[in-house]
């Protein structure tokens, strides 16, 4: 039994902190990287791909992450398959933010105008030029507001990881206030420290805008 | 050597790397193999004071570690304890992580379906905690008030069971959440055990709880998983030993501040040896 927090105990949050904050990078760059190909492929005009990118995006935005969490461990993990933690989060987040990502990110590419595109493959771009050249580069610019929300929503998406045993900021304030028995001093301290994260973000969202918008003048 | 293969390289050893991590270390079966390896893997609660918790300066400390670290003594190896969550105990013993629990499991006979038990090391009383000028003398007296308790815990089934269906019962995910509302009001009483009074004298020492009601004596034996005959032989003689030298009360006597209860030689569906 502890009845104050000292310097153990901030290191304990500080640690669960940087587990927050692994979860959310591997979540957003995973997920970055599975929202991209989801969004070409939603914005491909090959009906069966659509068809496919769309379906995936429904499942995944029309279901709880922490089902999803719960699923990808426990459900792989009554196949027998040894899976950690880590990786069944890593997994979820990545499918869930894959489908997040990707229909803001179709949406972005969908509103860069159609003659846009026309003009670049009357000028014999292929696909992929037209895409890197014309329509990504605006379409980027579009995205950040949500794309950056969508961040915030994520960083404090990863205290869902507690249900697989996961020790990141959430769960290390649960154990603490379970330690000390003064949940509401600790989870105050969790929420300031989940702000200090999250409002460098958008902060950080903002300043993006602003240096994207000269090129928009051009 | 071309940033293709290199590439390759590393992620063939980023591979080797995940599959090392996810490995299953070899299951120790018996004492033998325990011995042989040198360490046992003991599970214990983490956030569960006086038996299982983080002391102050970020140890596994408490009854259940103290046990454990005598077990061990014994066994001639080195103990390693996992701190896990009540939640996650018979899966983390089930999938081999640990080689037993001291996690503070109550010996109930649903449980002892899933793992195998020894004779109990501990013991605790469900009990109902609420304020001094409360009148509780029986259950049906608790029937009008707003009760807290964990979800699903002993003490939750208990109250559950005993009052009539449609009393206002809240179930809470942790002792903290259920402390809390006793202390600021939500509820009037909590489903509780011995040790919640040790805790909360400790956090507020002028406070007005009380003991109302005991519901249950809870005992807590070393788990293992079904079928282990061997160790579980040798655990019973091993805690047998710790009672007669002494060495459990003084273990009772700094976490609890109680002598060690006298244990029973048996209890209903709750077998202490493999059968």
């Amino acid at each position: 039994m502890i009845t104050s927090l000292g310097p153990v105990q901030y290191l304990l949050l500080l640690q669960g902190l940087l587990w927050t904050l692994a979860l959310s990078s591997v979540g957003f760059l995973c997920g970055g990287i599975g929202g991209f190909g989801i969004a070409l492929a939603r914005s491909s005009g090959l009906r069966w791909l659509e068809s496919l990118a769309s379906a995936f995006i429904e499942v995944f935005r029309g279901t709880p992450l922490l089902l999803q969490l719960f699923i990808v461990y426990y459900g792989v993990g009554l196949l027998n398959i040894d899976m950690s933690p880590w990786l069944a989060v890593a997994v979820a987040l990545m499918l869930h933010a894959s489908a997040f990502l990707g229909e803001i990110w179709r949406g972005s590419i969908q509103s860069v105008p159609l003659g846009q595109t026309e003009a670049a493959t009357a000028l014999g771009l292929h696909y992929a030029d037209r895409m890197r050249y014309v329509v990504l580069p605006q379409a980027v610019k579009v995205s950040i507001p949500a794309t950056i929300g969508f961040l915030v929503q994520l960083v404090k998406g990863t205290s869902l990881a507690a249900i697989v045993n996961f020790t990141e900021l959430s769960r290390t304030g649960t154990l603490l206030s379970n330690l000390t028995y003064r949940p509401l001093m600790i989870y105050a301290i969790v929420g300031a420290i989940y702000f200090v994260v999250c409002w460098p973000l958008s902060w950080f969202g903002r300043a993006m805008e602003r240096r994207f918008t000269p090129a928009d003048r051009t | 050597m071309s940033t293709s293969i290199k590439r390759r390289v590393a992620l063939g050893l980023l591979a080797l790397g995940v599959a090392t991590l996810t490995m299953r270390p070899a299951t120790a079966q018996t004492v033998d193999e325990i011995k042989q390896r040198g360490v046992v893997r003991i599970g214990v609660l983490s956030e569960l004071p006086p038996w299982g918790f983080l002391d102050a300066s970020g140890k596994l400390a408490g009854y259940d570690v103290d046990v454990g670290t005598l077990l061990a003594q014994k066994l001639g190896v080195r103990a390693e304890f996992s701190g896990m969550t009540v939640s996650a105990r018979i899966a983390q013993l089930m999938t081999n992580k640990v080689d037993m629990l001291l996690a503070t499991m109550g010996m109930y006979p649903e449980r002892a379906k899933a793992v195998q038990f020894t004779e109990p090391y501990a013991g605790l009383k469900i009990i109902l905690l609420a304020n001094k000028n409360q009148k509780i003398e029986k259950l049906e007296d608790a029937a009008k008030l707003r009760i807290g308790v964990t979800r699903g815990a002993a003490q939750d089934i208990a109250i559950t069971k005993g009052l009539p269906p449609g009393s206002d019962i809240r179930r809470f995910d942790d002792d903290s959440a259920v402390i809390q509302a006793l202390v600021t009001g939500q509820v009037e009483a909590a489903g509780a055990n011995t040790t919640y009074i040790i805790n909360i004298r400790k956090v507020m020492p002028n406070n007005e709880f009380e003991q109302k009601l005991v519901f249950n004596d809870q005992w807590m034996g070393v788990a293992t998983r079904p079928g282990q005959k061997d160790l579980n032989t040798w655990l019973n003689a091993a805690i047998d030993e710790l009672k007669a030298n002494g060495q459990l009360d003084a273990i009772s006597q700094k976490w609890t501040a109680q002598k060690l209860p006298d244990f029973p030689t048996s209890l209903p569906g709750v077998p202490y040896t493999v059968q």
